[in-house]
């Protein structure tokens, strides 16, 4: 159940964005691996590691956040080296229609 | 509660819609926002009456720190608050910000109890300068006095000179920095000896001006460092650094009075006293101090303050 603090417009459009910035990953993970992909790639984790956790996606802020960092800190030089890291947010990314659609 | 207006700029759209709601939800309904630095320059150009503004660090293009520095060069928004929002916890991000004129810092995702506490400090700093503007304006309307009163207490802000800040801000920078970044820091004071003097023979814009020169001269010596300043009042600057800053205070202290009798002449031109600058030593917290950060401030003050009562009554001071 999700708590009720009048948070469900945002949460709703919170899971329509997130739904619209994994396909944009996704796109780019079965594209071209390259620095400027990497550069929106962090950009999507930093946008979802401000609001994740408010919204109730503890794991996904977390993940999110340390994809940001990580990327930040190597400068989109090395894809597989944040390639754990990104599928893991992936899959957190995934799973917030599910818990969206079951509240 | 006063009522703020408050522009807020964010290039994530679900933030920024979660920030009006949690805004509204303390209490803070009159909120706009903007998804990029142009489109709030443009907002803000339009209009002076914004209260406060809430600027991201990491927006694309023109960033929040650049912003930020902006908007303090436009008219009507010198001291409105500037509270920055990023997901980064370093100090070296807290400064730039802090640097830039922002007047406090949070981090996301945001916390309800820390941005009520950040809220409210904001709104009663725009109710005191409410409060001071009103009675200013009374005071000039009934007496017709050009100027802005000040008092020799007041932490008059010195807005044209780098890298210092406010008064408050310094303090929310400390605060900001929390107690285990703090223990990486020191608190040096520095006092103008014959402040008191100088207030009583000069008028208010005077006054500032010598700050201003003396902070410059302060932040001229400090230049390859890290560090904030602000002044306090009562003459006295107040000036965050490295923990160990490879500088002795009385090093910088005689730096600082040659430099300030390079210009006695211009002093003696102007009837006003030279100021005479006193350097405390630099004063630091322990890593469980249970003290509050911003404590650091006025600590440094009250030492140097004792210190320079010791030499004047004819102890030796160490």
């Amino acid at each position: 159940m999700a708590p009720a603090d009048g948070l469900d417009p945002v949460r709703r459009r919170f899971a329509e964005v997130t739904a619209e910035r994994l396909a944009l990953i996704e796109a780019h993970f079965d594209g071209e691996r390259d620095a400027a992909a990497l550069r929106e790639i962090g950009r999507i984790a930093h946008m979802t590691a401000g609001v994740a956790a408010t919204l109730g996606h503890a794991a996904l802020g977390r993940v999110a956040g340390q994809v940001a960092v990580e990327l930040h800190l190597q400068r989109g030089r090395d894809w597989r080296a944040v390639e754990p890291r990104m599928r893991q947010m992936m899959l957190a990314m995934r799973a917030v229609p599910v818990w969206c659609e079951a509240t | 509660m006063g009522i703020l207006r408050i522009l807020a700029v964010d290039d994530d759209p679900v933030f920024l819609m979660l920030l009006q709601h949690v805004l509204g939800r303390l209490g803070y309904d009159d909120v706009e926002v903007a998804g990029t630095a142009a489109a709030a320059l443009e907002r803000l150009q339009e209009e002076e009456g914004f209260d406060c503004l809430l600027l991201d660090f990491d927006i694309p293009g023109v960033d929040g720190i650049q912003l930020c520095r902006r908007i303090r060069q436009m008219q009507g928004y010198a001291d409105v608050p500037i509270l920055m929002m990023s997901n980064a916890h370093a100090a070296s991000v807290i400064e730039a910000a802090f640097a830039a004129g922002a007047t406090d810092y949070f981090t996301k995702p945001l916390d309800d109890l820390e941005l009520r506490a950040r809220m409210g400090m904001t709104a009663r700093l725009v109710e005191e300068r409410r409060r001071r503007a009103m009675l200013a304006d009374r005071v000039h309307a009934q007496l017709g006095l050009p100027d802005e009163p000040i008092r020799f207490a007041d932490p008059i802000p010195l807005r044209d000179v780098p890298d210092v800040v406010e008064y408050e801000a310094l303090e929310n920078y400390l605060l900001a920095l929390g107690r285990s970044k703090l223990h990486g820091h020191a608190a040096i004071a520095f006092r103008i000896g014959n402040a008191e003097e100088i207030f009583a023979a000069t008028d208010a814009i005077c006054y500032a001006d010598v700050l201003a020169h003396v902070a410059s001269i302060i932040a001229d010596q400090l230049k390859d460092h890290e560090f904030l300043m602000a002044h306090a009042g009562r003459g006295e600057f107040v000036c965050i650094t490295a923990r160990h800053l490879p500088v002795q205070a009385h090093v910088l202290a005689q730096e600082i009075a040659a430099r300030l009798a390079d210009r006695a002449r211009i002093y003696a031109q102007l009837g006003v006293p030279r100021p005479v600058l006193q350097v405390g030593d630099p004063m630091t917290t322990g890593l469980f101090s249970r003290s509050a950060p911003s404590d650091l401030l006025g600590r440094a003050r009250r030492a140097l303050r004792n210190a320079a009562a010791r030499q004047i009554r004819g102890e030796v001071v160490v």
